[in-house]
């Protein structure tokens, strides 16, 4: 504890009249206050920065002839109805007749995680080599970001279609793209369910949608094959 | 022999310096931290993996669990300009000299322009109820009712020109970046709604807020 140095004045009988020195304060409480403010803004500004994921979205193409078409071998679907118990629904290619709709879950290990990073194995394998490489600092920030596009973007990687309809939350989608980026896809596309798959996923699940008794929108602009 | 003194007071210690030192500190985390500005709805986020911090230079649209928007836009500057622009957008609502500035120094709204005067005069207690019954900011395009189109437009362009004033003093500024803060139980048709407006905008990147969620990298 600080202590106030008290010698002045007592000793040889004379009142009033103090020895030289300095005159000293007990500092304690204003080191407590001043520590206790230190503490509270530390706490508090590093807490405070929100989190956040970048998106880009795609301009809307209305001339769908120039656009590139897409290789169904290397499509995947997930479609999110919303339901209460957190099923994600998908499939792989081209939805026909023959296709059966999976189903999985958010399940960290059995789940949509398992599904993605078994189709985009290849990608991770190689980003594990190159986040290694990294980590051992041979690599500069700006050759690590184009080596991770490159991998990521590679012409023959999977890509993931992430439809929504019926009651489906905004939670619901984000924790699909953070799946995806966990597994480390990088293309993956956000549209509106369309009625051929909302019909077989309404088959599946028996919920009857409310946009299925509604007149079609997207009739008017059929989509090219 | 004689015998070694034992000081009587207890030991003391010079603090001077270590007390130098944390007000220092404490000077630092105050004026570096930025106050969380006061959100007119509880939104609870979803979490991700992400671990990109917001740029401070940023235009917040929040939705709700119900899927009402606010709008917030930070600077006095810009939020004045910005609302001089809406009036002249739409005459038939007024606003006094003060309602501006007071408006200017104000945080997230989420109200149509029309309510917006009265919303700008109540206190806080009654702010806090308008928050809770108002139906938001309007983003309806199909019956032409969309308002959030044009806080975004006039935003961007107030804050565009904002930042080339300030280039030109020779200050650089980040660009600004549009954020997105929606309840996890929100409908993703309001967001998408929401999105859709930005698309319009020619807004193709933006940030969604997330909360971080312990992963593995």
């Amino acid at each position: 504890m600080a202590q106030i140095q008290d010698n002045g004045g007592g000793g040889d009988g004379k009142k009033g009249r103090k020895k030289g020195g300095m005159p000293s304060v007990d500092m304690t409480p204003m080191v407590d206050l001043a520590f206790l403010l230190l503490t509270f803004f530390v706490l508090t500004s590093n807490l405070n920065k929100a989190k956040t994921m970048e998106i880009t979205m795609p301009k809307d193409v209305k001339d769908t002839s120039t656009t590139t078409k897409i290789n169904f071998k290397l499509a995947h679907t997930i479609l999110l109805d919303g339901n209460p118990k957190g099923i994600i629904y998908y499939y792989d290619g081209k939805l026909d007749e023959t296709t059966s709709l999976g189903e999985t879950t958010l399940d960290e290990t059995n789940g949509l995680r398992k599904y993605a990073s078994n189709i985009n194995s290849n990608i991770i394998d190689a980003m594990k080599g190159l986040r290694a490489e990294y980590k051992q600092g041979k690599m500069a920030d700006s050759t690590f970001k184009r080596r991770r596009s490159e991998i990521r973007g590679d012409k023959n990687a999977h890509f993931f279609i992430i439809k929504w309809g019926g009651d489906a939350k905004y939670g619901d989608v984000i924790n699909v793209i953070d799946e995806l980026k966990i597994c480390d896809v990088d293309k993956y596309a956000l549209t509106p369910i369309t009625r051929i798959e909302l019909e077989a996923l309404s088959k599946k699940t028996g919920i009857q949608y409310k946009e299925l008794s509604e007149p079609d929108p997207s009739a008017a602009a059929p989509q090219a094959p | 022999m004689p015998k070694i003194k034992v000081p009587r007071s207890s030991p003391s210690l010079d603090m001077t310096p270590m007390v130098d030192l944390a007000f220092l500190l404490v000077t630092f985390f105050m004026l570096t931290a930025t106050m969380r500005s006061p959100e007119p709805v509880i939104v609870d986020t979803p979490s991700s993996i992400s671990d990109v911090t917001l740029p401070l230079n940023s235009m917040l649209i929040t939705i709700d669990t119900s899927g009402r928007v606010f709008f917030n836009m930070e600077g006095k500057e810009v939020r004045l300009n910005m609302l001089k622009r809406m009036a002249n957008k739409f005459p038939e609502v007024k606003f006094t000299e003060a309602q501006m500035n007071r408006f200017a120094a104000m945080q997230s709204f989420g109200v149509p322009l029309k309510d917006l005067p009265a919303y700008i005069d109540a206190d806080e207690a009654k702010r806090k109820q308008i928050d809770e019954v108002t139906k938001g900011i309007p983003i309806d395009t199909v019956n032409k009712t969309d308002e959030l189109s044009y806080w975004i437009n006039f935003a961007r362009v107030e804050e565009y020109t904002w930042r080339a004033a300030k280039k030109a003093e020779g200050v650089e500024v980040e660009e600004m970046r549009v954020a997105l803060k929606a309840d996890g139980q929100s409908s993703y048709k309001k967001v998408d709604a929401v999105i859709a407006l930005f698309k319009k905008q020619e807004v193709f990147r933006f940030n969604l807020i997330t909360d971080l969620e312990g992963a593995e990298e």
